[in-house]
C-alpha cells in the first residue's frame, strides 16, 4: 500500500495480515515530514520509503519491542540489520524508534540516533531481544548501551 | 615477554576484581563472586611456580617496591625473575564453569534484576549504572551475609548514562552522552563551589560539562573526558585554602576551567580521533598510531603543563578507534574489530576479535597488571610483568608508577605483613597474616593531609 506523509493510516489490517490473527486493538501511523527533509540541524532522516517505514513500524510493534510509549526497530534482511537512515552529518543508522507521543495510538517514527543522543538507546530487554534472535552481538548490545560505534 | 592469561569459559557480561574476589555478571542476569586467591592457588601446579603465579594474578603491586628496583639493578636477579614467568607464559589455564564452581563465595540476582551498563567497586561499595540510573550498595561482604553484595542498593541518580569512574578524593566521574559530563561527590561537604548541583537524592551530583562525554577518567584532580561526538577535553581542577571554624587549613577541590583537546595534542586531527587521559599521560589516536603527552600535575599557572612525549606508530587501527584507556603496563585502545595493548616497553599485544567488554585496575593495590576481558563465550585474565622492570619516569607509555602514591597505613602485600613501616598504628592487629583485608576506608575521614601534594 502506498502511504504518504502527514496522513493518518490505520493499520488494523496490516497487523491483522502480519500477526495472521484479527486484533482488538486501534493504531494509527503518520509519516513526519520532519524527517524526511535534508537539512534539517537536529533532525534524522529516513533512507527508507514511506512503505518501508510503516513496514518497520509493523514488525516492531509486532515483535512487541516496547518501553512503555515508545517502541524501537530494526529492519532485517539475511539476519542482519540494514541502514534505515541518516543522521544531519550523513552517518548511517541502523535503529529507528517510534513514538506515541500522545498516548492516543498515533504513532510517528524517526530512525534513531543512538551514538549522539543518549535517549536513544534501547532498553536492556530490547536490546537482549535482538540479541536472542541473532539480529545483534552481546557486544554490540552493550556498545549501544554505552554509546559506542558498533558495525550493527 | 609475553602477558600470562587464564581463561575462564562462560557467557559473561561485566567483571570486577576486588580485594581478593571476582565478581562476574553472567548475561542471564546472574552475579557470581568468587574467592580469586583460592582459585589463583588452584592453578600452581608447582612450588617452581607460586613466585611467577602469586606476583602475576594476586599481588601486582609488589614488584614495584623501591627495594626490589635496586634488587632488579643485579642483572642475575633479573634474568631469574624473568625466567620464571617466562616459564608460564605458554601455559594454558583454562577453567570452566563447573570448575570454577567450588571457588564460588556467593551468587545472587543482579541487583536491579537489570544488566549494568557499567560498574565501579569503591570503598567496598559496588556502584552501577543500569537504564534506570546510577545505584550504589554495599559490597566486598562477609560470608554470614545472605549476599555477596546488596540486593537493594540506593538509587543515587535517575539519569540513563554511558559510563562511570572512580578516583581516589573521592569522586565519580558519570559521563552522560549528550547531557554532558557529571560527578558524583562522596564527600559529606566540601564540596565544589563553582559547579551546578544538580541532584541531591543521597549523594549530590554536579554537572562539570554540558558537553557530550562518552566516557571519562581521572587525570590527578582532573577529569579528562572522552567523546565519540565532540571535541574531548581535560576539566581541570584546582584546590582551594580555607579556614574551617578550627582555624586548620583545609582544601576544596574547585572546578578551574576546561582546556580542548586541540590545545593538549599538537597533531591535526578531526574529532573522530578519539583522545583519552588517565593520571600523568595522555593520548590521541591518529591514523596509524597515536599522540602522547605527559601531563605535569602543576599548581603552578606559570608551568607548562603539557609536554609531547612520542608518536607511536603502529600498523592501521582494527577499524575505528572506539575506546582507550591506560594502566602502568600500557595503553589499550579498543577498536571496532580488536582490543590493542600498547604496552610500556614498546611492543604491542592484540587481540583481534570484538570484545564485549574490557577492564584495567590501575587504582588498585593488587591487580595493577591485570586486564580482563569478556569476550562472547569467555572471560580472559591476562597478567602483564615487562613494567616491573621498566624504568617508570622514562617510559612513554602508560602510567608511571608512583610508590610514593602506594604508601599506605596499613600492608597491601601478600608477602608483607608491614607494607610500610610510617604510621602504622591504625593496623588491626587480628588481620595480620590476611593482609588484603584492610581497614575499610572512611571517606568522611578525608582530610588535607592526604592530598598528594
Amino acid at each position: 500500500m502506498p502511504y504518504k506523509q502527514n496522513k493518518e493510516h490505520n493499520l488494523k489490517e496490516e497487523f491483522e495480515k502480519a500477526l495472521g490473527t484479527e486484533i482488538d486493538f486501534t493504531c494509527k501511523y503518520i509519516i513526519s515530514p520532519h524527517h524526511r527533509m535534508k537539512g534539517k540541524r537536529d533532525k534524522t532522516i529516513w533512507t527508507l520509503s514511506h512503505d518501508g517505514e510503516v513496514e518497520c513500524f509493523i514488525f516492531s510493534y509486532s515483535s512487541e519491542w516496547f518501553e512503555g510509549n515508545i517502541c524501537y526497530g530494526l529492519v532485517i534482511e539475511n539476519n542482519t540489520p540494514v541502514v534505515v537512515g541518516e543522521n544531519p552529518s550523513g552517518g548511517k543508522l541502523k535503529l529507528a524508534k517510534f513514538i506515541d507521543s500522545s498516548n492516543t495510538s498515533l504513532w510517528h517514527g524517526y530512525p534513531a540516533d543512538y551514538l549522539e543522543r543518549a535517549q536513544d538507546r534501547p532498553n536492556e530487554s530490547i536490546l537482549r531481544s535482538w540479541v536472542n534472535k541473532k539480529y545483534i552481538t552481546k557486544a554490540k548490545m552493550l556498545k549501544i548501551r554505552s554509546g559506542k560505534p558498533c558495525n550493527l | 615477554m609475553q602477558p600470562i592469561k587464564i581463561t575462564i569459559q562462560g557467557d559473561y557480561y561485566d567483571c570486577q576484581i576486588y580485594r581478593g574476589r571476582l565478581y562476574l555478571w553472567t548475561f542471564e542476569g546472574g552475579l557470581k563472586v568468587y574467592d580469586w586467591n583460592e582459585l589463583v592457588d588452584s592453578l600452581i601446579e608447582s612450588d617452581l611456580n607460586r613466585i611467577a603465579m602469586t606476583f602475576s594474578f594476586k599481588d601486582g603491586n609488589y614488584l614495584y617496591k623501591n627495594a626490589l628496583i635496586e634488587i632488579f639493578k643485579d642483572q642475575e636477579f633479573k634474568e631469574l625473575l624473568i625466567k620464571k614467568f617466562q616459564e608460564i607464559e605458554n601455559t594454558k589455564y583454562v577453567l570452566n564453569e563447573k570448575q570454577i564452581s567450588k571457588f564460588l563465595f556467593g551468587e545472587q540476582d543482579t541487583p536491579t534484576g537489570l544488566l549494568p551498563t557499567d560498574t565501579e567497586i569503591y570503598a567496598n561499595k559496588l556502584y552501577f549504572i543500569t537504564e534506570r540510573g546510577l545505584f550504589a550498595g554495599s559490597a566486598h561482604r562477609s560470608k554470614s551475609d545472605k549476599y555477596p553484595v546488596s540486593s537493594r542498593p540506593s538509587k543515587y541518580w535517575d539519569c540513563d548514562l554511558l559510563s562511570i569512574k572512580a578516583n581516589r578524593y573521592p569522586q565519580l566521574a558519570l559521563s552522560g552522552g549528550d547531557e554532558g559530563l557529571f560527578e558524583l561527590n562522596l564527600l559529606e561537604n566540601n564540596w565544589p563551589k563553582n559547579l551546578d548541583l544538580i541532584e541531591n537524592n543521597k549523594k549530590p551530583v554536579f554537572q562539570v560539562s554540558n558537553h557530550h562525554s562518552s566516557f571519562s577518567n581521572y587525570s590527578y584532580a582532573n577529569i579528562y573526558n572522552s567523546s565519540l561526538v565532540e571535541d574531548s577535553f581535560l576539566a581541570l581542577f584546582q584546590w582551594s585554602k580555607y579556614e574551617d571554624e578550627l582555624k586548620k587549613d583545609r582544601y576544596r577541590r574547585d572546578f578551574d576551567r576546561t582546556i580542548s583537546g586541540d590545545k593538549i595534542f599538537s597533531n591535526d586531527s578531526a574529532y573522530n580521533y578519539l583522545s583519552w587521559g588517565v593520571d600523568d599521560k595522555m593520548y590521541r589516536a591518529k591514523k596509524n598510531g597515536f599522540e602522547v603527552i605527559k601531563y605535569i600535575n602543576t599548581f603552578d599557572p606559570e608551568k607548562k603543563r603539557f609536554k609531547k612525549l612520542a608518536d607511536i606508530d603502529l600498523k592501521e587501527w582494527k577499524g575505528r578507534v572506539i575506546g582507550g584507556g591506560s594502566a602502568h603496563f600500557g595503553n589499550i585502545v579498543e577498536c571496532e574489530n580488536a582490543l590493542v595493548v600498547v604496552q610500556s616497553d614498546g611492543n604491542t599485544f592484540t587481540i583481534p576479535e570484538p570484545v564485549t567488554r574490557w577492564r584495567v585496575y590501575p587504582r588498585s593495590l593488587n591487580y595493577e597488571n591485570h586486564l580482563h576481558v569478556i569476550l562472547d563465550d569467555r572471560l580472559e585474565i591476562y597478567s602483564f610483568h615487562h613494567d616491573y622492570f621498566s624504568n617508570q619516569m622514562e617510559k612513554n607509555i602508560g602510567i608511571e608508577f608512583q610508590p610514593k602514591e602506594y604508601k599506605t597505613r596499613i600492608p597491601v602485600s601478600y608477602l608483607d605483613e608491614s607494607d610500610n613501616d610510617e604510621g602504622n598504628d591504625d593496623f588491626d592487629k587480628k588481620d595480620e597474616g590476611h593482609n588484603i583485608d584492610i581497614i575499610e576506608f572512611d571517606i568522611d575521614d578525608f582530610d588535607a593531609d592526604d592530598l598528594p601534594f
